[in-house]
């Protein structure tokens, strides 16, 4: 499975992959985003399974993320 | 009514964040007793608002700070830059502050951090300070502190 993880900071970003490690997700292609932008772009490229998504980021906030993507055709659900 | 936070409650919130995060392996825990100098180079709050206003703050040594970003980020310790630390010390703010958030009366709602790295710690005007927790962690010093508001919505202090 492949997960984006979109946080603009940088030590949560790390926090998380962590947590996916912990709780057995370890053997999972991981994926980063910096900020809202880059979110949506690398969930276009990188088509991942999972996003796990910081709400407050630079550019786009991760609704704004979601709502783009729904625009696009994206096939996508949410859960908050 | 919920009751205020206390230092024993802080002490539990600083226990699980720092074997979550800080001290994975168990070996450099947060020492709930106050450091032999307390410093707070860089200072870290987040503040609450609704059904109880005021601040969580974490303000450490400037050493300690860069522990922390190292620790958190899996980088070395020299490797650690300005933005690090503002980064690490506004998440574990964020972390904290999120904890305490939930021992308040709801509904609350918690700001983005702040960070300040001006060796001096943060002003609050009209807080008072409900609890706080001087710790010690790999010989620095470690302070979080619950500060409520004394003001009333147009800034004015309660009596």
């Amino acid at each position: 499975m492949k997960i984006l993880i979109a946080d603009d900071s940088r030590v949560m970003r790390q926090i998380v992959t962590r947590t996916l490690r912990q709780a057995g997700f370890d053997g999972h292609d991981l994926v980063e985003a910096a900020d809202g932008q880059e979110a949506f772009d690398k969930t276009v490229s990188e088509k991942p399974d999972l996003v796990l998504s910081d709400w407050n980021m630079p550019h786009m906030t991760g609704v704004e993320v979601l709502r783009q993507l729904r625009a696009t055709a994206c096939r996508c659900r949410s859960a908050s | 009514m919920t009751a205020n936070p206390t230092e024993d409650d802080l002490r539990v919130i600083a226990e699980q964040v720092w074997s979550s995060y800080l001290d994975t392996d168990g070996a450099s825990p947060l020492l709930p007793f106050p450091a032999q100098q307390r410093r707070d180079d860089v200072s870290a709050s987040v503040s609450v608002t609704g059904a109880w206003r005021g601040h969580v703050v974490v303000s450490c040594s400037d050493t300690a700070s860069r522990n922390a970003a190292a620790a958190l980020l899996g980088i070395e310790h020299e490797d650690v830059t300005d933005d690090d630390v503002t980064d690490a010390l506004g998440e574990l703010a964020n972390i904290i502050g999120g904890n305490v958030k939930s021992l308040l009366p709801e509904p609350c709602a918690l700001s983005l951090p702040h960070v300040l790295m001006e060796k001096t710690a943060g002003r609050y005007p009209s807080v008072t300070e409900v609890c706080s927790l001087n710790g010690t962690w790999l010989d620095e010093s470690v302070t979080v502190s619950v500060l409520e508001s004394t003001a009333d919505f147009a800034g004015v202090s309660a009596p």
